[in-house]
This record gives structure tokens, sequence and C-alpha cells, in this order.
């Protein structure tokens, strides 16, 4: 199979990003360039178990690397979006496609596609939404969560996210 | 919907991350834990929005020609795919009980282009004569990224009516050749005439008459001219009528009694014919007439009957002991209870249905069944003789084949009995016991008592096992005959 130039470009530019917007030490540095390697060569050999492996070596590397200590702010919630998030997720989309040679035509099916990013930026701002309501409600009360408090508002979105997205069952195709 | 490993392997990192940004306090971790998610949810909804709007036909076409048992039989089977999203996944052709591929596979595992199609050419191999139904397609769906797949089935209806062994075909040509069966009698119609000129009656002149069938002294006597009469005895028409009564379909070894039945008619009929006999078969079950071929010399007549034939009804499979019980329960005037011998609900409903046509009740039906066969084909025959060979476990039947047995004797028709007995074609998988022992001997002394009524109407008998070939049968009965 022939390297898709659109795939490699932007796995690069979402390593790059990795790069330039993480606080890297020698092993979590060590970790990201390994694994990206790691990741080409298996995309090369279209070994998508390798790819995948490589994938979280990447993933934890860059993550372990990140300086984000909130999302309340905006410039923390850029770095967040721009230097972690969306890299992460062109990382994974990188890993899983490798090894097939069908073309996805994501913009085919636009509901899925509407419904999946309204959850994730459901998540990534989910803190600043809740601080926004609690505002909106007791505009009196000044909030300030802790890393603690924000890292559980997240989780508590993402699992009652995908809770209500998983409970759509599949209907048979109409006749 | 089913996750797949892949699936399984994502999952478990966005679980595992979520676990280290609460442990470590990281929300990095919790955020690349959000972008698995994200990958997760889309994929599921994806397949799902996928199914929902796929739209795929599927069309099974059965090679042409009769299906034989244990001979491939070309299946084709066309799936276009007219939404224009890919479908990606696993197709395949679900096959009916006792039969396997032979050539080719059932399965496709790939993608399917929007707007195309994909054909599966294969064969199939059924093990045994009967009908076979194949149900449907399973169809396993798969997501993108091959994170998860939904398995549903395509009700695709297709029936394969397989007829018996080619190799019985091949035997009753060899034994065409070989074996001889013939059975005379007055006939207005005779095939081939045996016994030429004998005298029956006198009757006056016919312009047209042969002159040597004049009766010269009488001419001086009565001063007009009578011609003799002459009767012609030949090969008499023959009709082989085939039991496929509820006791009848039930198998409890390797060979089943229809399926023996089915062999044997064929071999019989070809035999027949090759001896210049016209030769018909009927297929007939407790109520009515399955399938019937009127007898005839012509040339395609033994084609007609190999097809007539193929629409005898399956085997049903029993073990030994339910074969018993059902048999018992099958008998004519048993007081029965359907639930207590385990009976399909098939078979409770056929059960209903000959109940309340009266089989039960200690008056034999009339009009139904194998004696409805013999009456309706001497009322088409119109007074000419004909040869009855009845193949009948005398179970289901017993009554239906005595009553045609009286009307055989009565309107002065001849009658075989080829009775598949049936102790015969059960395979025992445990040691025979006392008690067995006397349930055999019980059953057999009423074979033989029933044997005694049928030869005491006239009837020819033999009683039959798997292990009997044609020919054995035929010089059998060649021997009875002389």
């Amino acid at each position: 199979m022939r390297p898709s130039p659109l795939r490699m470009l932007a796995f690069l530019a979402a390593i790059l990003a990795l790069y330039a917007f993480g606080e890297h030490s020698l092993f979590t540095l060590i970790g990201l360039t390994l694994g990206s390697v790691a990741m080409v060569l298996a995309y090369l050999s279209e070994y998508r178990a390798g790819c995948v492996l490589a994938m979280l070596v990447v993933v934890i590397a860059a993550a372990s690397a990140s300086p984000l200590m909130t999302v309340t702010e905006l410039g923390s919630l850029m770095n967040a979006v721009l230097g972690l998030f969306l890299p992460v997720l062109a990382v994974i989309w990188f890993a899983l496609v490798t090894g097939s040679e069908e073309a996805y035509w994501y913009g085919q099916r636009l509901g899925p596609v509407l419904q999946a990013a309204a959850f994730v930026l459901l998540c990534v701002f989910s803190v600043p939404i809740t601080v926004a309501v609690i505002g909106i409600m007791s505009p009196n009360i000044s909030v300030r969560f802790s890393e603690f408090e924000e890292i559980s508002i997240i989780l508590l979105f993402e699992a009652v996210g995908a809770a209500a997205l998983s409970f759509r069952e599949v209907r048979p195709p109409s006749a | 919907m089913r996750t797949k490993s892949l699936g399984t392997v994502l999952i478990v990192t966005a679980i595992v991350l979520a676990i280290a940004g609460i442990l470590f306090q990281k929300i990095p971790f919790v955020l690349a834990s959000c972008a698995f998610s994200f990958m997760l949810v889309y994929a599921r909804l994806r397949l799902i929005s996928e199914i929902a709007s796929a739209k795929v036909e599927y069309e099974r076409t059965p090679g042409g020609g009769i299906a034989f048992a244990s001979e491939p039989l070309p299946i084709s089977l066309k799936v276009v795919n007219y939404s224009p999203v890919a479908m990606r996944g696993t197709i395949e052709d679900l096959l009916p009980p006792s039969c396997h591929v032979g050539a080719g596979t059932n399965k496709f595992d790939g993608v399917i282009p929007g707007r195309s199609g994909i054909s599966l050419m294969y064969t199939v191999v059924p093990e045994k004569r009967g009908t076979y139904i194949f149900e449907g397609v399973r169809l396993e769906s798969e997501g993108i990224f091959g994170l998860l797949s939904h398995e549903r089935e395509e009700p695709i209806r297709t029936t394969i009516s397989v007829h018996t062994a080619k190799e019985a075909l091949r035997a009753a040509r060899r034994l065409a050749g070989k074996e001889h069966f013939e059975f005379y009698g007055v006939s207005r119609t005779p095939s081939i005439i045996m016994h030429d000129l004998e005298f029956d009656s006198i009757r006056e002149y016919i312009p047209g008459d042969k002159a040597r069938d004049i009766h010269w002294k009488l001419l001086s006597k009565l001063e007009r001219l009578m011609t003799k009469v002459y009767t012609k005895e030949g090969a008499i028409q023959t009709r082989i009528v085939l039991d496929c009564s509820r006791s009848m379909r039930q198998t409890a070894g390797r060979i089943g009694k229809l399926d023996h039945g089915v062999d044997l008619s064929l071999q019989l009929s070809k035999v027949l014919l090759s001896g210049f006999h016209a030769v018909g078969a009927s297929l007939v079950d407790e109520v009515s007439v399955l399938a019937d071929v009127a007898p005839s010399l012509s040339r395609s007549q033994f084609d007609k009957i190999v097809l007539d034939l193929k629409q005898a009804p399956s085997t049903v499979r029993v073990s030994a002991e339910e074969s018993v019980a059902r048999t018992e329960a099958s008998e004519p005037g048993a007081n029965q209870n359907p639930k207590q011998v385990g009976l399909t609900a098939e078979a409770e409903a056929l059960t209903d249905a000959v109940r309340a046509l009266g089989s039960h009740t200690p008056t034999v039906a009339r009009g139904v069944g194998i004696e409805g066969v013999v009456k309706a084909t001497m009322g088409r025959a119109r007074r000419q003789k004909m040869l009855f060979i009845v193949i009948s476990d005398l179970v289901s039947s017993k009554d239906a084949v005595l009553t045609a047995a009286s009307i055989c004797r009565r309107s002065g028709n001849r009658m075989i009995v080829l009775e598949t007995y049936d102790d015969w074609y059960r395979e025992k998988d445990h040691q025979i016991d006392v008690e067995d022992a006397e349930k055999l001997y019980e059953t057999l002394v009423k074979s033989v008592r029933i044997e005694a009524t049928l030869r005491g109407l006239g009837v020819g008998y033999l009683r039959i096992g798997p292990a009997d070939t044609t020919g054995g049968i035929v010089r059998l009965l060649r021997r009875q005959s002389a």
C-alpha cells in the first residue's frame, strides 16, 4: 500500500504540536520520539497492532509532558485543545487507519461527526460551562475549582455523554 | 452490538487514563481519555447510522437441474449495495442443516463499495434426500476503524428439494438390464401380448373383423356371420404407491423407511419399464395424494417418475426410543396424547388433522390416502386390470392398505405390499433387554397377523428391511408369483 501523504502530514503536524506544547523531560522526550518512529514504521509496514501499541506510548508520553493545570483559563484551554487534545486525536486516528486502504468519507455522514464533536466539546468545555452555569445561578459566589474537582467534572461529563450517546440502539434498515 | 478486540483496547485505555488522571491529579490524562472516548462514540454512532441507511439486496439462485443427495449443487448469491456508503464486514450465506460446502466459499469478508455488488459462487452438498431451506444471510457489519461490529440475519428463504442419491438411479439402470419382473393378465390395451388368442366369447360379425376369426361352422346353423372373440393377456398396468405417512417419515437408523421406499420405487419402476410394463407412481400420506404420475410406457415416463418421487417429504430423525413411542402413537386407534410422546407442534397439528378426518375411530376413513388412490385409479382404468405395488410400513396407513386390498380383491385387481418393517429400520444404541425383546416379538406378531390378513385377501406380501436391495426383492416377488 502506498502511504497516504495526507495521513502522514497530519501525523507529523500532530507530533510537532505535541513537541511544541509540552514541557518535556528526558523520559517523555525519549517516549515521544521512539513512539512516533515506531508508529511511522508500523504504518509503513501496515501493522495496525504495533501502531496502536506505539500510539499508546506516544499518548502517555504527551499527556505526561503537558503542563496543563487548569481548563478554566482561556490560554490553558487553547493549550489543552491545540497542544494536546487535537494532536492526540490525530495520533489515535493515524494508528486506527493503519493497514486500511479504504478511504473513509467522514463528511458523507455528518450526523455522527456532529454528535461526536458535540460530545467532545462538552467534555473539554465542561469546566468553563459549569463555572458559567454556577455564575449565572449564583452571581455572588466566587467559584474556584481545584485540579481534582476539574478532573471530576470532565469525567462526569464524559461518562454521562458517552452513556447517553450509547443508549441509541441499532435499527434495522427500512425496507 | 459487539466490541471487537481493538475497541476493547481503546475502552480499557480510556478507563486507565481516566484513573491515572484521578490518581496523579493530571488533567492531560483525562483529556487524552476524552479523545479515546470520542473515537469510540463516533465509531458507534457511525455504525448505527450506516446500518439504518443500508440498502442491500440479496438474491440467491440455486443451479438448474435436479439436485441429488451427496452431489454438489451450485448456488449463487448476489449482494448489491445500493447505498452510496461502503459496506464493511462479513457476509455468510447460512446453510441448512445436513448440508456442507463442496467447493468455493459461502462467506465474504471485506468491503463492498457504495453502489456496487459482489457475487458468491459455491456448491453445497446435501447429505440426504429431502427438502432443504436456506433461511437467510448472516451479515456482520464492521464499524469504522474495526472497533465495533453488529450481527444480524437477513431472511432470504430459498427452498431446495433434493432427490435421492444418484447411485440409486445408476443402480436402477443396472437392474433394468439384469432383472425382469412381469405381471400379466387380461387387459384391454396390454403393452405387450404374452398369451394371445385365448377364446373368450362369440358375437355378431362387424365389418372389419378378420376372416380367420369368423365362426364358419355357425354360419350354416344360424345363417349369419358370427365372430369369435379372443382375449389378450399381457403386461398389466402397474402403479407404485409409496406411503409418505407420519410413521414412514421417521428415521431412527442409518436409512430411513421413506428414503428406502423412494429408492425402491425408482428402481422397481425402471425394472418394470424395461419389461414394457406401463408404470405410474403415487406419493400418498394419510389424507392426500402428494404427487401422481399415471401409468404409461412413454419414453419420458421414467423421468416423470423421478420428478414425481422428488416431491416425497423429508424424513425426520428421531432416537430409537422416541421412534418406538411415536410409532405406537401413530397406529390408528391408539389412544394417544401427543404431549406425552414429545411430538413437535407440526406433528401435533398433523395428528389433529388426521383425527378430525376420523382415522382414529374404529371405522376406517374412506376416500383418502392409499385406498383413495386405488379407487380413483380403478375409476379411471375403466375395468382394466391393474397391479398396485404398495410400499408402506403398515403403521399409520395400516387400515388404508387393508381397505385398498379388499377393494382390489373385489374388483379383481392385484396388489403387492412391501412392508418396510419398522423395527428393522431402527438402530439400537444399547443392548436389547427382556422388555425390548418382548416388544419386538409383539410387533412381529402384529405384523404376521397383518400379513395373514393381506394374504387372505390375495395380496402378495414381502417384509423388507434396509439391507434388502431391489434385485433381491424382485427375485423374491418373481418366486412368489411363480
